[in-house]
């Protein structure tokens, strides 16, 4: 019903279209000429700014319902005015403001089409369904030709072929009310009143936002190139037809080729241009094709003439084609970026640059055909200057696709909290130093010591011995760490307090002290020592210690603690100060998955240019667990990569690739006994690889974005999945985004998920049994998964009988206790049998 | 005595779990304990302070509570707040046939939590679905 209604609004709009423009021009051309539809078009600039104010200000204050009714009742009003002006008083003249009144319509009949498209439907919708919307214009604007061709004689004439569109116009006003009755909610719905401020701050968004103003180019190029086109269509009918019934026939039959053709177009190639190539291709096709039209009649122009029938047909060629391809791909792709804004800001968008973009469009080709009358060139010079226009309106085109899909990743993102240094600097920010250092909170002592160590202050010195002998252990510790973070044990007095404070009765004293000595102090180094091997709070006072006073020495013995899986929360903090010791570890092999993910999660925290490296090497490493542990660091340290880096691109084919193998495993698989355990396992493989590939690509793009969006593409709404689709295939492009659903897709079966991401790996099929051995006995490292290793055992009785056993004895010790059990019940059952 | 694997494989059909990685069960699997009850004994007594959940593998059990009675089956959480805040027991459980369960303590329950962030979630959609069900109570009757 949604697609009914809007497109029964554009064919209202084609028939209402037609009826004026076919008699009023044939009139006009008659009585005035092709030259002055130069003023024409500069009358259309100057009140279409007008309309197009007026408009945006109606936009804020009441309904798109009631907008689009008032608009078409306006319209109703002047079409009365004139005819009875042409009818009764035989005043030609008015055939100008109605000329007017035509290329103001068309625009602002779309965008109030357009605008309640955009609320009725979502953007996959559009794009499938928009073309065919707007192609009942175009059955309109034919329907309407040839009946006003037919009608222009029994009529007696063109002068009574407008009142015929002052039905049309009333068809059109009950269409518009009808939908925004049946739609209140999307429709009828009265705007917020917005404070004057966000008004005048949304204006200057929009003048600011280059999608807008990109937008706003390729439309007024878009309008420029069209009104150029059909000025030429004109002049050389005009020139062809000197009789004006010839010449209004001329029109309605011409009218209604054009708009079959785009009729055709819309409904045979348009849907499957835009779903199989984008709005990309959208934008881009009109302007190319014209283009390449253009410069055929422009040879032709040169070789035969302008006044030879083959440059005229030529000409009406290349109008429609603009108009097809205008009505096909133009309106939709412009529709669906205007997507990429905020809500509040579409309609006011659209309004603006449709309603005011094709009005100033007209203006500068009014203005050029003054100028080309004024120099007295011929239709050619007007050609040479449209291609030159369209030449500019494609490299819009690509311009355009480029800020929309920048815009949906803006609309979306979110400011970075950019860290401010504390400058003291001058005598007001060291007053406060002095107040910070006086005050009885050791928070206060902390920020003034690490604002005078910055400024290399020779005060600090005597101000840590004085607090080494503090009754405040807190203040003891504190004096004992700064000493060695700001260099102080040259000083012999220094040094020697910190000696003493080795053997302070207070254990976080002691450790500080020993942690600040130890790397040149044997006995300090063991003081430290002891204490990690101590009970849980020696060890957290320990790590403490060193997370403020790293040293090298201690790096061996933080990568053995980082082994144990219940490690204090206060190891992190210990291997962060410690990561640029940590960062040739990670290409050592032998050391423990989880201290591996350790060590990445700590280079993440510390976040240096050398660590982020590092993290960015490892976004691939053989063990899944720290390339995903690798690209959570990097993502939790804000690092951003180019989403063709290699280290990135191989990142996400070897996720692709082990989600798709899963699923090939899984269909083998399918009906063999004891599997059901190692089916949930890769099942849960493919699940993680959608978490691993998300957070991949959330270093590429606005990370909150990808997850939306693969939240959307899990969704089990059609509509959201739709929407993801589309959002993930303009921020990743098309080929990501469909190796994203088909990781996430809760609607596809295997089959054609397997397909979609059979460009990531081979097509391997393997019996069963093949399957279980290779998960078993995994010789190349691939899945370096116990889990799946267990699954795959459990299921070796049944599905491997003859080789369960001598499988599971080469498991039967594995460090992996699930995996070692499970080998171990494997051969007992076997020694059974 | 169940194999991990089969633990974890009874664990997924658990509400509490549905939604994490086996490889993450396995871990859980490994620290549960397996215990079988005869019809009519005791599972849990309300005011008792314990600290531990059971799991129903087998076999129904009967909550009873001030307000209502229930009868759980296989794949229900009995006493999983003790393990999230231990305060005295609010219901009675009652093995209403003989009954198989697992058990996990306080203890490994934490530390599965803290390993292992994907069983939080888990927990939370469990909660709210209770807190859900409660709400919802005086409505439906």
């Amino acid at each position: 019903m949604r697609l009914l209604l809007l497109g029964g609004q554009t064919m209202g709009l084609g028939l209402l279209m037609a009826f004026l423009v076919v008699p009023v021009s044939a009139l006009f051309l008659d009585e005035y000429g092709a030259d002055a539809l130069a003023y024409v078009y500069l009358a259309v600039a100057v009140v279409g700014v007008a309309v197009s104010a007026a408009l945006s200000r109606a936009q804020r204050r009441i309904s798109l319902a009631a907008m689009a009714a008032g608009v078409f009742w306006i319209y109703l009003v002047v079409v009365a005015a004139g005819w009875l002006v042409l009818t009764v008083w035989d005043g030609v003249w008015v055939t100008f403001p109605l000329l007017v009144l035509f290329p103001l319509t068309i625009p602002i009949g779309f965008a109030l089409v357009g605008a309640q498209a955009n609320r009725l439907l979502d953007v996959r919708q559009m794009k499938a369904h928009f073309p065919r919307v707007a192609a009942g214009f175009s059955i309109g604007f034919a329907l309407g030709g040839i009946a006003a061709a037919l009608l222009v004689e029994p009529l007696g004439g063109p002068r009574r072929l407008v009142g015929v569109d002052l039905v049309a116009g009333f068809v059109m006003v009950g269409l518009v009310v009808a939908t925004g009755r049946r739609y209140p909610a999307e429709l009828a719905a009265t705007p917020e009143p917005a404070p004057v401020e966000r008004s005048v701050t949304d204006r200057r968004a929009l003048m600011r936002n280059r999608l807008v103003v990109v937008i706003f180019g390729y439309q007024v190029l878009s309008a420029a190139v069209t009104q150029l086109l059909d000025f030429m269509v004109w002049e050389r009918a005009a020139a062809q037809y000197p009789d004006p019934i010839d010449l209004a026939r001329f029109q309605g039959v011409f009218g209604a080729i054009m708009n079959v053709s785009s009729v055709v177009f819309v409904f045979v190639f348009a849907g499957w241009i835009l779903t199989r190539f984008g709005i990309g291709v959208g934008l881009a096709a009109n302007p190319v094709a014209v283009l390449v039209l253009l410069c055929v009649t422009g040879a032709t122009g040169i070789a035969v003439g302008p006044a030879a029938f083959a440059f005229f047909a030529l000409v009406c060629t290349q109008q429609i084609s603009d108009i097809a391809l205008t009505d096909g791909t133009t309106r939709t792709s412009i529709n669906a970026t205007y997507q990429a804004l905020l809500p509040r800001l579409r309609l006011q968008a659209q309004t603006m640059t449709e309603a005011a973009g094709i009005p100033l469009a007209l203006g500068l080709v009014g203005m050029l055909l003054i100028a080309q009358n004024a120099l007295d060139l011929d239709v050619r010079a007007v050609l040479l200057v449209t291609i030159v226009l369209t030449a500019i309106w494609s490299i819009f085109a690509v311009v355009a696709f480029r800020e929309y899909g920048a815009n949906l990743r803006d609309v979306l993102s979110r400011r970075a909290w950019d860290p401010v240094a504390i400058r003291i600097d001058d005598d007001p920010s060291r007053s406060a130093v002095e107040s910070l250092l006086r005050s009885g909170d050791l928070r206060d002592t902390e920020t003034a010591v690490e604002a005078l160590t910055d400024a290399g202050s020779p005060a600090v010195a005597a101000h840590v011995i004085g607090w080494m002998s503090s009754p405040d252990a807190e203040r003891r510790s504190l004096a004992a760490h700064v000493a060695g973070s700001a260099g102080l044990l040259e000083y012999p007095s220094v040094a020697s307090s910190l000696q003493r404070l080795v053997g302070d009765h207070d254990p976080s004293v002691r450790l500080s002290a020993a942690a600040v000595l130890a790397e040149h102090d044997g006995a300090a180094l063991n003081t430290w020592l002891g204490a990690l091997s101590g009970d849980a709070d020696s060890v957290r006072l320990a790590l403490e210690a060193v997370s403020r006073s790293p040293a090298l020495c201690f790096v061996p013995h933080l990568v053995d603690n980082a082994a144990q899986p219940s490690a204090p929360e206060q190891l992190i903090d210990a291997l962060v100060a410690h990561a640029e010791w940590l960062v040739p570890l990670l290409a050592e092999s032998g050391l423990p998955t989880l201290t591996r993910q350790r060590v990445v999660f700590a280079l993440g925290e510390a976040g240096t240019d050398v660590c982020r490296a590092e993290l960015v090497a490892h976004l691939n490493d053989g063990e899944p667990d720290v390339a995903e542990a690798a690209a959570r660091a990097l993502a939790g340290s804000g690092h951003r990569e180019t989403s063709a880096a290699p280290q990135l691109r191989d990142a996400l084919a070897s996720q692709a690739a082990r989600a798709h193998r899963s699923l090939q495993i899984i269909g083998s698989l399918e009906g063999t006994a004891g599997t059901e355990p190692l089916h949930g396992a890769l099942r849960d493989e493919v699940a993680t690889a959608g978490r691993r590939v998300e957070v991949l690509l959330g270093l590429a793009h606005e990370p909150r974005l990808i997850g939306v969006g693969m939240a959307g593409l899990a969704s089990n709404t059609e509509r959201d999945r739709n929407t993801a689709v589309e959002m993930l295939e303009v921020t990743v492009g098309r080929p990501v985004a469909r190796m994203l659903l088909a990781i996430m897709s809760p609607v596809l079966d295997d089959g054609t998920r397997r397909q979609l991401l059979g460009e990531y790996a081979a097509i391997e099929q393997e019996p069963p049994a093949d399957w279980l051995r290779v998960l078993i006995l995994d010789e190349n490292d691939y899945w370096h998964e116990p889990w799946l290793r267990a699954c795959a055992l459990y299921a070796a009785p049944t599905a491997l009988p003859q080789e369960a056993r001598d499988l599971a004895l080469r498991f039967a010790d594995d460090a992996d206790p699930v995996v070692a059990e499970t080998a171990r019940w494997v051969v007992a059952s076997s020694m059974g049998k | 005595m169940l194999l991990a694997v089969e633990r974890v494989a009874l664990l997924r059909h658990v509400d509490l779990f549905a939604q994490t990685p086996g490889r993450v069960l396995a871990g859980i699997a490994r620290v549960l304990e397996e215990t079988a009850y005869s019809e009519g004994t005791v599972l849990m007594e309300a005011g008792a302070v314990e600290d531990w959940l059971f799991v129903i593998v087998e076999g129904d059990v009967e909550v009873v509570r001030e307000d209502r009675r229930v009868r759980m089956g296989p794949g229900s959480v009995v006493g999983e707040m003790a393990v999230l805040d231990p305060q005295p027991r609010s219901a009675t459980v009652t093995a209403a046939t003989p009954v198989q369960a697992f058990r996990l303590r306080k203890a490994a329950f934490d530390q599965a939590l803290r390993m292992r962030p994907e069983i939080a979630a888990g927990v939370i959609t469990e909660l709210v679905r209770r807190l859900r069900e409660s709400h919802e109570q005086p409505s439906a009757r």
